[in-house]
């Protein structure tokens, strides 16, 4: 145990970098989403397949499988060259984007069109009943669920160290192969679960903020 | 002289293989109050859909107010700020605050100052008494209150017609009174309604003319007292028979 100590400030380093990371990517991932959300509710009809394609595949693929492609695939694809910060960053943006814009059309469509039809009668055109009717109440299905995409994300971002990026995980065994004891790993799994559980509790208050009001 | 505010003309709305609307004509002139009634389906609420342009039709012609009505036109907008609509389940904003409710399209639709809007919303609230109720949420309301704000909210665009789809048809009786009380004194006031409802008494003590409606089609119109007492045509008839 004693000798984690010396490494305990690289550790908290490794986890804001995964933190860093998975911020980056979650601020990203919510506009992406938010847009592509709005537009899986388009009357536009290659416009939702467009975007059930994206989701779809998105979801299906491994996002192990996802990293790969990003860091070793695109630059035979499309000549990009990207630095593991890079790829790891696009990669999670790309997959959380996918689970966000689910997360921001269920929360659209959880407003019923009785909402609409009173907005319309009162003249409110689209934009205003978005910002004023319809967004408010998307938020209640949609950020509880934004809670647990940046959990995923969180968790999903010790992959990256697979495609040499270093974070927490990468950090941790790097730690190990010097001191050839377990505790870094034990301690990095902590620091995991302080991240993620605080996240979690995060996400239950805002759950019970937006139910404030008589809703 | 009093105008002719609403025109329907030969309304027809086909919805696949269905005629919800077979070849509708009224009119309405102002301060009139015109109550539709008839059974499930007739097509009354696709009727008052179509007028402020929530719904399309097929064919067919609608004039409000030196106004056309087409929902895929932009100036169906202006027959939106025209026209106000009481839906049968309120359709308040369950995110706002009663007052929020009323002052959100004057504030954000018509652009009025804040305070103009909050004061206006403050005095709607008190018209249909509910000025106790300013800060509450639609959740902490009762149907009858909250159908009272979607009024206040509806009259907040001064509004110079009102459509009100069945508005008491998904209340307790005691709250209906609360209600169709609000309803008879906007009557009393001069405003241009059409109320689609099951409460025939209103429509003998408050309405001008009555409509039956069955399957798409106006069968009988007439003087409220009159047609209820004696309906001429047998569909009515029949109606009425089950209904009274």
């Amino acid at each position: 145990m004693s000798s984690l100590v010396p490494y305990i400030g690289v550790l908290i380093r490794g986890a804001f970098v995964t933190l860093e990371i998975s911020a980056l990517s979650l601020l990203f991932s919510f506009v992406i989403g938010t847009l592509l959300g709005m537009a899986a509710t388009s009357r536009i009809t290659p416009v939702r397949i467009g975007v059930k394609l994206y989701v779809e595949t998105v979801r299906s693929v491994p996002l192990l499988v996802l990293l790969f492609f990003a860091y070793y695939a695109l630059p035979l694809v499309l000549g990009v060259n990207l630095s593991p910060y890079r790829a790891a960053t696009l990669t999670l943006t790309a997959y959380a984007g996918a689970f966000m814009s689910e997360a921001v059309r269920a929360g659209i469509q959880a407003v019923g069109s009785d909402q609409w039809a009173a907005a319309r009668s009162l003249a409110m055109n689209y934009r205003l009943t978005m910002l004023y009717v319809v967004a408010p109440q998307a938020l209640r299905v949609t950020l509880p669920a934004a809670a647990g995409i940046f959990i995923d994300l969180l968790k999903g971002a010790s992959l990256t160290s697979i495609i040499g990026f270093v974070e927490l995980l990468q950090t941790a065994v790097n730690i190990r192969n010097v001191t050839f004891s377990i505790t870094p790993l034990m301690a990095a799994g902590v620091l995991y679960f302080i991240m993620c559980f605080s996240l979690s509790r995060v996400g239950h208050r805002i759950e019970r903020a937006l139910q404030y009001g008589g809703h | 002289m009093t105008e002719c505010i609403l025109s329907v003309e030969n309304l027809v709305k086909r919805y696949g293989a269905q005629d919800v609307l077979n070849g509708v004509s009224f009119q309405v002139i102002e301060r009139e109050v015109v109550v539709i009634i008839g059974p499930s389906g007739g097509g009354k609420s696709t009727l008052l859909r179509c007028i402020n342009g929530l719904e399309a039709f097929t064919s067919g012609r609608i004039r409000l107010d030196q106004l056309e009505v087409d929902a895929s036109e932009p100036s169906v907008w202006n027959v939106r700020r025209k026209v106000g609509m009481i839906f049968q389940h309120f359709n308040l904003f369950p995110h706002l605050t009663a007052r929020q409710n009323v002052e959100l399209a004057p504030r954000r639709v018509l652009g009025l100052p804040a305070a103009e809007c909050r004061q206006r919303a403050e005095t709607l609230l008190s018209r249909v008494g509910l000025e106790q109720f300013v800060h509450r949420y639609p959740g902490q309301l009762s149907g009858g209150q909250q159908q009272r704000v979607a009024i206040a909210r509806a009259l907040a665009m001064h509004p110079s017609v009102m459509l009100f789809d069945e508005p008491t048809s998904a209340l307790d009786p005691e709250t209906v009174g609360e209600v169709l009380n609000v309803m008879k004194e906007l009557a009393s006031g001069g405003m241009t309604m059409v109320v689609v409802t099951h409460e025939l008494n209103f429509a003998r003590e408050v309405g001008d003319r009555i409509l039956f409606m069955d399957k798409g089609v106006i069968v009988e119109e007439g003087n409220p007292r009159e047609l209820l007492l004696n309906p001429r045509n047998p569909r009515t008839q029949q109606f009425l028979q089950a209904v009274l």
